[in-house]
């Protein structure tokens, strides 16, 4: 393609604004919905991932009544309006079929330095715990300091890495990877730690949602959830007999109910979003081809004149391949313009209502994501209209100069 | 010899039924040769010309432009011949209407170099000899212009000055007076036989008695088949 060609297609291409830029803001459109429709199936694909390979417990037993989310239930209980029975650990470890057991304990503060929201607190249990310190190991190699938390990804720790709980500063050893839920939202602790927050709160006279780790008139501890891992060849549905039939108020949740909701929900939104993208591209391609069918034919007379001045057939192609190419490029720009700001602008928003665990891909997925939509869509319209530019390129100059002027 | 055609055929398919447009024409033609074909409408000039401009493929028989053979040209290069070497004036007048009557003028050397086909102005054209062209055929005035703008003749003078912009060896003209006056036509035949005085081959087609004093050679089509002048049935001129 030279001058000559590039010039004639730009001047194709502003001949008709209306159409030209209709087209191409349907190619935006398409952009849109295939770059959102790439990066929020990267991120509920990431998230998935990422919360599969944390899933450490195979089966979590919580107070009856917990409000149960399945993003986090199998890393954390939520359990807001009620504990575990006294003895429940101890039973359940007493358990066949249990390599480990481990209670968690949940705070949940209305505030506090780090975050205009609620913060969660989970505290664990060091020596037994199978759940959290691997996942804080992934960015704390060394053993959590006394007195220190561990903190989500969302949560802001500022300069001097320390979150302030009821007066006291705590300092922050690490901050966790993100998962794409409310975890990211949530501060962990160990047992210990989160006595000394307990403490300082009791001296500012502030009540937990939960008023204490111990029920009173009693050193046995309760505890917001057990996570346990199974031996090989463990029976679930005989275990959870048992611990029903001992305890009343519990629920056990296995990993893989809890996980397969998850996947489904996430498959559910991957074929929507990819069913829209779909139909935008069925509806942009018939667009571009109906388009430049009844453009390039109003235009038979002009493509004859190029004939006669010398165009070669195949530049009468390239000309066709060209403009398409033009418009493509142009609602490709617009649309990755407007979709990126949207979808940056709202994927904290998204992250949230999408009800799935959801993270934002690494800059080098991203600029994947980028490359594949433009080159994708840079190749739609001329695709599109690959048959009507060698129709274009095989016109008998001859005839069409002879036609009738419309 | 510049163009040597042979045994030339060009043949359609009308309801089912074979016709030739063009029917066993032989035709030489000369650097500096103004040669005249009349015909009447459908008698197959402008099939002729086509087919000596390489717009159309023959369906039998040979056209030789200045030794090569169209036949065993690309269209590439067939494409470059007629773009170089080649002023090729059509019958109907087709402009391109996005483009001033200046650059559609322009089109054919844009195409030759390479270059955009937009241009400002007539002085960006230093380098081509257009100018006294354009005075000549009474548009000079006019090439700021967009085609939509110009009337008909106006309109056949520029594709006139459009054909003769890469000065070619050959200018092939499919009824240029159509459309024009007594005084304009009379300055188009003068213009042509003027390039023709300079070296230019010049083939006419018309209907127009008015050309057939400038022609070196004046020839009859009739039916598809070229007769030179006085050997035509039909009864020549």
């Amino acid at each position: 393609m030279n001058k000559t060609d590039f010039n004639l297609i730009i001047e194709n291409y502003l001949r008709n604004p209306f159409r030209s830029f209709g087209l191409s803001l349907l190619i935006a459109l398409l952009a849109s919905v295939l770059l959102v429709g790439g990066l929020l199936s990267f991120s509920l694909s990431k998230g998935l991932n990422r919360l599969s390979s944390r899933l450490g417990a195979d089966v979590i037993v919580i107070p009856q009544g917990s409000e149960i989310n399945d993003q986090t239930v199998l890393l954390q209980g939520d359990s807001k309006y009620a504990y575990l029975p006294q003895g429940s650990l101890e039973f359940i470890r007493g358990l066949d079929g249990i390599e480990i057991a481990t209670p968690q304990y949940f705070l949940t503060t209305l505030n506090s330095s780090c975050c205009e929201q609620k913060v969660m607190i989970i505290g664990f249990e060091p020596a037994s715990d199978f759940v959290i310190q691997p996942w804080i190991h992934e960015v704390l190699t060394d053993k959590l300091p006394k007195g220190a938390i561990v903190v989500g990804s969302e949560i802001s720790v500022g300069e001097k890495r320390t979150v302030r709980f009821f007066d006291h500063e705590y300092p922050v050893a690490a901050t966790l990877e993100p998962v794409g839920n409310k975890l990211d939202q949530a501060v962990f602790v160990d047992v210990a730690t989160l006595a000394d927050i307990r403490e300082a709160a009791k001296a500012k006279g502030v009540i937990f949602l939960h008023q204490d780790v111990k029920s009173e008139g009693s050193d046995s501890p309760i505890y917001s959830s057990v996570l346990i891992k199974l031996r090989a060849g463990a029976d679930i549905e005989r275990l959870s007999r048992e611990i029903h039939t001992r305890f009343d108020g519990v629920q056990i949740r296995t990993r893989k109910d809890l996980f397969s909701g998850l996947e489904k929900s996430a498959n559910f939104l991957q074929i929507v979003v990819w069913s829209i993208v779909a139909l935008f591209l069925v509806i942009a391609v018939a667009a571009i081809v109906i388009s430049f069918s009844l453009s390039t034919h109003e235009r038979r007379r002009e493509y004859a004149l190029l004939r006669i001045v010398g165009y070669a057939r195949k530049r009468l192609r390239t000309l066709v391949l060209g403009e398409s190419l033009l418009v493509s490029a142009v609602g490709t720009y617009i649309g990755l313009l407007l979709s990126s700001v949207a979808f940056f602008t709202f994927k904290i928003w998204i992250g949230e209502h999408v009800g799935v665990p959801f993270i934002v891909p690494a800059t080098v997925e991203i600029a994947g994501v980028y490359a594949v939509v433009i080159l994708l869509l840079h190749s739609v319209g001329p695709v599109a209209v690959f048959g009507v530019a060698n129709k274009v390129s095989n016109i008998d100059a001859y005839a069409a100069l002879r036609e009738v002027e419309h | 010899m510049i163009l040597n055609v042979s045994n030339l055929y060009k043949t359609y398919t009308r309801r089912g039924e074979e016709f030739n447009a063009v029917e066993d024409v032989e035709f030489f033609a000369w650097s500096g040769d103004f040669s005249v074909i009349y015909g009447e409408s459908g008698s197959g000039k402008s099939t002729f010309l086509s087919l000596l401009s390489g717009i159309s493929r023959p369906s039998k028989g040979s056209v030789i432009f200045n030794g090569a053979d169209f036949a065993n040209l690309s269209d590439d290069a067939i494409s470059a011949v007629r773009n170089e070497k080649i002023g090729y004036i059509p019958q109907e007048v087709v402009f391109l209407p996005q483009f001033s009557v200046l650059e559609n003028i322009f089109l054919p050397r844009a195409i030759r170099e390479g270059n955009k086909v937009e241009v400002r102005d007539i002085s960006e054209l230093v380098d081509i000899d257009i100018h006294s062209k354009l005075e000549t055929l009474g548009i000079a005035h006019l090439v700021n212009e967009m085609p939509a703008e110009l009337s008909g003749g106006e309109l056949k003078r520029a594709a006139i000055a459009r054909a003769l912009v890469n000065n070619p060896d050959i200018v092939i003209a499919d009824e240029p007076t159509s459309n024009l006056d007594e005084t304009n036509a009379k300055i188009v035949f003068d213009l042509l036989a003027e390039l023709a005085q300079s070296g230019t081959s010049v083939l006419v087609a018309t209907h127009d008695p008015r050309g057939f004093k400038y022609g070196d050679r004046i020839y009859t089509m009739h039916k598809g088949r070229l007769l030179p002048n006085g050997e035509s049935d039909y009864g020549g001129l």
